[in-house]
């Protein structure tokens, strides 16, 4: 029997669950965020090319899309990633079995990519078409002194169906690389060691810009043009993707060793095990929350009347709102995926009378940790970096009151998304545990 | 003779019936079973039968991990169906320790944390739990694995970690299930002396699961399930040759216990190795020596601060040293993990001399036991 068949009799025989309904509402905010970022991309590129504003202007704000939609592509990723793991959560078992059966490697990985592939595609669809549903909303914010059309922000059909693929593609590589697991331990045995300690060089990758900014942007030293010094904050803003896991891992370690209660010890031990992950949840929002910092900036420098740095406070609040959805989901896709990759451990903890609260008190703040240090030190590091300009601010209250209001109610979406994941603590701890 | 006890760690099942899904179109998987647990003081009770007779079922019942569809288990007295779920979660905490074949430790915790972590659940500061827990780590054997993760562990240590953790809460009772499953037959005969020794010595008594008759009849009893009814509840050779050195003990005093199962059927022990002192046990050890352990605590770093009691039922023998035997509780001012006993019946807590296995005896009185408790308990 083919993979294909295969797959297909057990799909139907099993049905859809509750994990594949994630995995693709995963995969679908992954292709909305991604479509929706490339519709911006889109207006700014025609009206750069259809003289529809002056050229300076067009190609600045051009280059400033392409600056966001850097800032949010991990973020897409990351989502898919977790869409995949969700995908293929709870396959394992089923995989050894199969494997036990007779099915070779390749039907078994086949039949899983299979899985990812059919809910990347399904997810996909439905992200364009919720792209296409939030498009009019999107078209009433005003840049360039112009409110966006439909039919701006709307790309070439190539774009959308290459978007859905490069979602797919991503499934693929992300249920590649988990199914390799799968294969290294058929057991499924978890054989965790020592966290392994993030080099210290991440602090040199985000030193070095720093200090490039505070001698060229902050004190002036060398004289450059408006570009270089937004490429220099765009290379700072996105070296803080270097340092964060690092940071996160350190403070989630002091946390370890002086943690009382038991959810904290366990929130932060998972932490440090896993910092790069912990950081990618909540990564493009503490990035975008720091390049709105300094976006807020503009409109107080140009005094408030300049179109474009109007547009660029305007950009960063929509950059942070649109990190904060795709964060909030994330969160949401990323603790459901880990309660589900735990369920051994949350059935072996309520077997010892681990009570339930508890184990759904560190799934909460093994979120709350990494977004407060991320996001935090994000807003403290644009602050800090900004303290001679602070005087614009003071100017200009209404642009840092949006960046501050937006980036408040960004971490407050992830953690009410993070809460999404909590149910499934105790169906995943009291089912019957595994003979 | 031997006086009967009233025992305050006692679980009393009653007419106990599960089944998975609606009883009318699925089997029995229990039916009907009654059972008696610790009624005269700690005891190692074996239940075994074929694979699908109810035994984990039956373990996860008396736990309070399941509810069954008919039937009482009471604890203490106490229905277990008239808790609440959170109150049961609580119990099983506060009162019962698990050993599980696998899986049970945290792969994200050290070993220390894994044991201090029902301390902590139970409220108590985090530097006296972790105290208590590495003390308790070094007397199993495990001195310097402290930090050390579950996935850094051999099966056996991991196991060991995971009998600290079953008895740092003082439980009034421990559950195991295939808890030597995952392990080698040398490793799994230590694993199982220690899980034995320290839980009796613990004042504890001991409900293991297994499909392995050395396993059962290291305890004292076995209760044998088929198709979901017990066909069977015996005491083994231990736990009758034990009866007969209490009875013994009832007209000469505990020292002569001692005397008497070291002469009577317990070969005295060569220093370090301890000769095998029961027929399984014994059977177990040409096992071993064919197959030398994996999980010997030399493995470990070799600083081991505290070395532990002398062996218990089975023995030191090819290249297995086997540790973990407590002193007997009413011999020390505090329990075995360092903290006064809170058991409500002292005389109740203490082991019944006919359920525990012979060297346990030799253990807790000879004079190789005295002298490594007071190495390891004075701290």
């Amino acid at each position: 029997m083919t993979a294909l068949r295969l797959w297909a009799r057990l799909g139907r025989a099993t049905g859809p669950r509750a994990t594949d309904m994630l995995s693709a509402v995963a995969f679908a905010f992954a292709t909305a965020a991604l479509l929706a970022v490339l519709g911006g991309v889109n207006a700014f590129r025609l009206r750069y090319e259809t003289g529809a504003v002056d050229e300076a202007t067009g190609s600045f704000v051009l280059m400033l899309s392409f600056v966001a939609a850097a800032l949010l592509l991990p973020a897409v990723w990351t989502l898919a990633q977790a869409a995949v793991r969700l995908a293929i959560a709870r396959r394992d078992d089923r995989l050894a079995a199969l494997r036990l059966a007779g099915a070779t490697r390749g039907q078994v990985s086949a039949m899983a990519l299979l899985d990812a592939v059919s809910q990347a595609l399904v997810g996909g669809l439905v992200g364009a078409l919720l792209a296409l549903a939030v498009t009019p909303g999107i078209a009433r914010i005003e840049f360039q002194g112009l409110p966006f059309t439909t039919a701006e922000l709307l790309p070439p059909a190539w774009v959308w169906l290459a978007a859905i693929g490069a979602v797919v593609l991503i499934a693929l590589g992300a249920a590649l690389a988990s199914l390799r697991r799968v294969h290294v331990t058929p057991l499924g045995v978890a054989q965790r060691v020592r966290p392994r300690r993030l080099s210290l060089w991440r602090i040199a990758a985000f030193a070095v810009p720093v200090a490039a900014y505070v001698l060229i942007v902050g004190m002036g030293v060398i004289d450059v043009a408006m570009g270089v010094s937004i490429a220099l904050i765009s290379i700072l803003v996105l070296s803080y993707s270097l340092l964060g896991p690092l940071v996160i891992q350190g403070v989630a370690w002091l946390v370890a060793k002086g943690a009382r209660s038991p959810a904290t010890l366990l929130a932060a031990r998972r932490v440090v095990d896993d910092p790069r992950g912990a950081f990618n949840v909540v990564g493009a929002m503490a990035v975008a929350v720091m390049a709105g910092g300094f976006a807020s900036l503009a409109p107080a420098m140009s005094g408030g009347v300049d179109q474009m740095s109007i547009d660029m406070a305007t950009g960063a609040a929509l950059t942070i709102a649109i990190a904060g959805v795709l964060g909030a989901v994330l969160a949401g896709i990323a603790q459901s995926a880990k309660v589900l990759d735990q369920r051994r451990e949350h059935q072996a903890m309520h077997r010892m009378g681990v009570e339930l609260p508890t184990m759904r008190a560190a799934i909460v703040r093994q979120v709350t940790l990494p977004l407060l240090v991320a996001v935090g030190g994000a807003a403290g590091v644009a602050l800090l970096l900004i303290i001679p300009s602070f005087l614009l601010w003071v100017q200009s209250p209404q642009s840092i009151g949006t960046w501050a209001l937006i980036s408040a109610l960004s971490v407050v979406a992830v953690l009410g998304a993070t809460a999404s994941a909590l149910p499934l603590v105790r169906r995943v701890a009291t089912e019957r545990a595994p003979a | 003779m031997h006086t009967t006890q009233t025992s305050a760690n006692r679980m009393d099942a009653t007419a106990v019936a599960h089944a998975y899904g609606d009883p009318g179109t699925h089997p029995w998987v229990l039916d009907g079973v009654s059972l008696t647990i610790g009624a005269e003081g700690p005891e190692a009770v074996a239940i075994m039968g074929p694979s699908g007779s109810g035994k984990s079922t039956l373990l996860h019942v008396l736990a309070g991990i399941v509810a069954p569809v008919d039937g009482r288990v009471a604890w203490r007295g106490r229905d277990l169906a008239t808790m609440r779920d959170g109150e049961r979660t609580r119990l099983r905490r506060s009162d019962f320790g698990f050993v599980f074949q696998s899986g049970q430790l945290l792969p994200e915790l050290p070993a220390v944390e894994n044991v201090a972590l029902p301390l902590l659940l139970a409220g108590q500061s985090r530097g006296r739990a972790e105290a208590q827990a590495a003390e308790l780590l070094v007397r199993l054997g495990l001195g310097g694995m402290e930090s050390r993760r579950p996935g850094e562990l051999s099966g056996g240590q991991a196991q060991r970690v995971a009998i600290a953790r079953a008895l740092v809460g003082s439980p009034g009772i421990v559950f195991a299930d295939e808890p030597t499953g995952a392990l080698d037959s040398a490793t799994g005969t230590a694993v199982m002396s220690l899980l034995i020794g320290a839980t009796l010595g613990h004042g504890a008594s001991l409900v293991v699961v297994t499909h392995d008759p050395e396993v059962a009849a290291a305890c004292s009893r076995i209760v044998r399930l088929q198709d979901g009814r017990i066909v069977g509840d015996e005491r083994t050779d231990a736990g009758a040759r034990d009866a007969g050195a209490a009875d013994a003990a009832a007209v000469a005093g505990p020292a002569q216990v001692a005397h008497t199962a070291q002469t009577a059927h317990l070969p005295q022990p060569p220093v370090p190795h301890v000769a095998p002192t029961h027929p399984a046990a014994h059977a177990a050890s040409h096992r071993a020596a064919a197959h030398p352990a994996s999980d010997h605590p030399a493995s470990g770093p070799a600083a081991q601060p505290e070395p532990y009691p002398a062996p218990s039922y089975g023995a030191t023998r090819a290249g297995v040293t086997l540790q973990g035997v407590p002193a007997h509780p009413a011999e020390v001012p505090q329990d075995w993990t360092g903290r006064t006993a809170h058991v409500p019946n002292p005389a109740a807590s203490a082991p019944h001399p006919a359920s525990v296995p012979a060297a346990w005896h030799q253990a807790q009185h000879g004079q190789q036991g005295q002298q490594a408790w007071q190495q390891g308990g004075a701290r």
